[in-house]
């Protein structure tokens, strides 16, 4: 096991952008470097075949209610940010996010399921407290700019964010001692890998199945918030990398417990 | 963005051939009235496909369960002879897990609730991704302080053939009579990528009302360096065996549990389970099927009849024939039997909007339950169904599943039962086939096969020729037809010209004629036919126009209604009699014909459906009877009625 601070993880999650999601470009490199640096024009809507995703202006969430939609619309960028400032200012004031900045993980802004839907804009946002390891959700009427409900709970992973793949893959790669794919990318580039720039990742919630033995990685995952990375040269080639999970909670890389390990006996 | 390069329509019989007959674009009759929407703006989708029937419905990508569809409507291309405007049938629909084991045992990754199909893993739709048209996906998320954005055609929307929708013959005899159309169905798709995996999500629309719903991997095959262990009975070799005879492409599960939340019309619904038993073993073919109301929350049992299937009905919606509308669930997937989860082919529980996921689901209302939690926790009589349908896909890896790897589909579908009381594309020649003996044989609809033609008795066309035509040839009926004939100049009727012969007047020169014929029968949807046009010359020359000037046209009408005919006599100063010619359609257009004794005749336009005729006094002194006969139009049947005046 191994950890480092949230601050190093920072300062290396704009390097990791890039390599770890495929889709987000450049852009956002400097932009996270130096907000407000680099300011994307908006894209035309329905043009864009396989873009990448670009700042909303200076990157910064929207303070006043933007144009509203009607009740079953899918939520335009200007709605989410604004949701997402909602939630943000709703959270308590000890909610950190991957980075243990204060605000907590905003993970994802949609509409409610259709039961709960009224005439009113109505935005569920959902967000991980990375302080007390607990799920909010919240409901929003961005109409009102009010918080309708907020509910909590621990135990509850949604799929990991672009930022917390970012920090997942820079821990496993600094990890001691060094996991398999770092190990693999050594023996087959003839180069040790150094910075995640130099393989992509996909990351997947990772938790115990309900027959796990005991172990490390089986007795927090689920509590915590834990990744398994998926990573790939950039020819395509995938890595091994089911020897590890990623405690984004505590900032921990931990060998992962193998099923066919636990049916042995 | 791209429009639709809609695939022709491929008729089993053309429109314009002397041999065609019903025309299955009835979706001319559907008049859309002014509706109000779906209140999904900018993703709802409304699809009239080119057989007439149509869908309407939200659609869009969420963050985690990618394509969801919301607010299902259906539209039969027979339209008002079957329902006014929509029927609503699916309140939503989703993936709502995806559970992907290995069969070694070494890993199992859920797509939906642990990686997410929409953001960053939803693929843009080209050219290549998507032959049809494209909706706009908005997305945006947090990059850790930063609010991301993207717009891309997340959504391709396909019209497609379907093959054969249907084809009936009239009787043994291969040359007689037929009915045949090809079908034509919406796909919704969308296409996410999970690592190695591209999966589309495909949601068919047909225009017989049914959903198929379906998922397709490709991609690649899992990475050689974690899944091909050295185990021949979780996997399969697909390299060569003289490189590396002893690693195998590890089989994997992907096990897909949908969400459907029915929204048959309006009010409760009901699950309807059905049972099929042989009870005499005397008769082993004799089958005694039994319908069963299950009121609680159930899963199907590991151990299900093949024979048994589920409906949802709305006791309260019924169709023309007073029949529960209701939607079957067909699912002749295989279940991953491994597993609680996947193990029943449906489970069904009222809609409980934190129940989102299949398994564990990501609602802090419902925290971490899955379906056997939801049935087991459910207390209220079943009356807001929702069906979680497993559907699984045991991935055996063979050789040719190499890159790039030919899509797998798995998929369930939802069929229409007692929707319609007919089907959805029944033509008119059909449409009065409903229940009951066929013994009667002929179309219920008066359809032209061939249309009139005009023939001049003699060349130039001048003032005094007989220009003459016959009916033109209709197929054969239930009941014997009866026609008028109207013959026209410049599209208007010629008064008093209804005969099978015309003669050219001064007024026809320089014009175009043409005969329209009217069909009609006893119960049968009438119908009409146009000859080609024939233009008279201004004044005889040497190379008279004696060929069509156009194609002559057959009129798919719809049928054309009973009108009231309204008559009022005054004996004022100057007798004369009123007319009004109304119905349901509004003011009635066309000529009004009246008689009275001695060959007395006035033939009247109706403006505004109404006309006045003049009477002679001495007509309305006597008290005669006159006669007003209505020549119909295309909306209204021709009427009659008899006044005697006082």
């Amino acid at each position: 096991m191994t950890t480092s601070t949230p601050r190093q993880r920072g300062a290396a999650l704009g390097a990791v952008a890039v390599a770890a999601a495929g889709v987000l470009c450049a852009v956002l490199l400097p932009t996270w470097a130096a907000p407000g640096e680099l300011v994307a024009a908006d894209p035309m809507p329905g043009t864009e075949e396989g873009a990448p995703f670009r700042t909303v202006g200076d990157g910064s969430l929207p303070e006043a209610a933007p144009p509203l939609r009607g009740p079953h619309e899918p939520l335009s960028s200007a709605e989410r940010g604004y949701a997402f400032r909602l939630a943000r200012e709703a959270l308590p004031d000890t909610a950190r996010d991957v980075r243990r900045e204060p605000g907590g993980e905003l993970i994802s802004a949609d509409l409610p399921a259709l039961a709960d839907r009224t005439a009113a804009r109505l935005v569920v946002v959902t967000a991980y407290d990375y302080a007390t390891d607990e799920l909010h959700q919240l409901l929003l009427d961005l109409g009102a700019g009010e918080v309708v409900s907020d509910q909590h709970a621990s135990g509850l992973q949604l799929p990991p964010t672009e930022a917390e793949t970012a920090i997942a893959l820079e821990l496993a790669i600094t990890a001691e001692p060094a996991p398999t794919f770092v190990v693999e990318y050594r023996e087959l580039n003839n180069a040790p890998l150094l910075t995640a720039d130099q393989v992509s990742a996909v990351a997947g919630v990772w938790r115990p199945a309900a027959e796990a033995l005991a172990a490390p990685v089986t007795d927090v995952c689920g509590r915590h918030r834990c990744v398994q990375l998926l990573v790939a040269l950039p020819t395509g080639e995938y890595l091994d990398t089911h020897d590890i999970v990623v405690d984004l909670s505590a900032g921990a890389v931990l060998p992962a417990e193998q099923e066919d390990h636990r049916h042995e006996d | 963005m791209r429009t639709d390069r809609l695939i022709p329509l491929v008729l089993g019989l053309a429109l314009a051939a002397p041999t065609a007959t019903a025309v299955p674009a009835y979706a001319s009759m559907v008049v859309a009235p002014a509706e109000p929407g779906l209140g999904c703006g900018s993703a709802e989708v409304t699809r009239t496909l080119a057989s007439g029937s149509a869908w309407r419905m939200c659609a869009r990508i969420d963050p985690i369960k990618g394509l969801v569809l919301e607010q299902l409507q259906f539209r039969p291309a027979t339209g008002a002879r079957e329902t006014e405007g929509w029927l609503p049938v699916v309140d939503s629909l989703y993936l709502a897990q995806l559970v992907v084991p290995y069969d070694s045992g070494a890993m199992a990754f859920n797509d939906i609730t642990g990686y997410g199909f929409g953001d960053y893993q939803l693929l843009a739709q080209d050219d290549q991704l998507c032959p049809g048209s494209t909706l706009p996906v908005e997305q945006a998320f947090m990059f850790g302080p930063q609010l991301v954005e993207r717009t891309i055609p997340g959504i391709c929307l396909t019209e497609v053939a379907d093959g054969l929708g249907w084809a009936s013959h009239e009787s043994n005899d291969p040359g007689d009579d037929r009915y045949v159309q090809q079908g034509r169905s919406l796909e919704i798709s969308s296409v996410t990528k999970i690592s190695w995996y591209e999966y589309q999500q495909k949601i068919t629309l047909s225009d017989q009302g049914a959903i198929t719903v379906g998922l397709g991997a490709t991609g690649d095959l899992a990475p050689q360096e974690v899944f091909y262990p050295e185990d021949p009975t979780t996997g399969w070799p697909i390299g060569p065996d003289s490189v590396d005879p002893t690693t195998y492409a590890t089989s994997h599960w992907h096990n897909a549990v949908y969400r459907v939340d029915f929204g048959i019309g309006s009010g409760d619904q009901q699950v309807e389970q059905w049972d099929y038993e042989q009870t005499d073993p005397l008769q082993p073919a004799r089958l005694e099927g039994v319908g069963t109301t299950r009121t609680e929350a159930f899963q199907a049992p590991d151990d299900a009849d093949p024979q048994t299937w589920w409906r949802v009905l709305n006791p309260t919606s019924v169709n023309r024939d007073g029949h529960p509308r209701s939607y079957e669930i067909v699912n002749e997937a295989i279940q991953n039997p491994h597993d609680a989860l996947t193990r029943p082919k449906v489970s069904f529980t009222n809609d409980h909007a934190c129940q989102e996921y299949a398994s564990d689901n990501l609602n802090v209302g419902c925290p971490g339950l899955s379906v056997p939690d939801y049935v087991a926790a459910e207390t209220a009589p079943l009356t807001d169904p929702v069906a979680w349908v497993n559907v699984g896909f045991h991935h055996i890896d063979r050789d040719e599943d190499q890159s790039p790897m030919p899509t797998h589909w798995q998929e369930f579908s939802l069929v229409p039962r007692d929707l319609l009381a007919q089907q959805a594309t029944t033509p008119p020649e059909r449409s009065c086939v409903n229940g009951g003996p066929v013994t009667d044989t002929g179309s219920c609809a008066a359809i032209n096969v061939v249309p009139p033609q005009v023939v001049p008795d003699a060349t130039p066309i001048t003032v005094g020729t007989v220009l003459r035509t016959g009916h033109g040839a209709w197929r054969a009926t239930r009941s014997p037809l009866s026609f008028q004939v109207q013959w026209l100049r410049d599209g208007q009727p010629i008064m008093g010209s209804h005969g099978l012969g015309h003669t050219v007047t001064t007024a026809d020169q320089g014009h175009r004629l043409q005969v329209r014929v009217d069909a009609s029968g006893y119960r049968l949807v009438p119908g009409t036919a146009t000859s080609a046009e024939l233009l008279v010359p201004s004044r005889p020359g040497p190379s008279p126009t004696t060929q069509p000037t156009t194609q002559p046209t057959t009129h798919p009408q719809p049928p054309r209604i009973a009108v009231h005919l309204g008559l009022a006599a005054s004996r004022e100063s100057h007798p004369r009699l009123r007319i009004r010619v109304r119905g349901r359609a509004g003011a009635a257009t066309g000529t009004v014909v009246v008689r009275g004794p001695g060959g007395w005749k006035r033939i009247l336009s109706l403006r505004k459906g109404q006309a006045v005729v003049l009477l002679p006094r001495a007509m309305a002194v006597r008290k005669v009877r006159v006669v007003v006969r209505y020549r119909g139009d295309e909306r209204y049947l021709p009427t009659r009625r008899a006044l005697r005046l006082r």
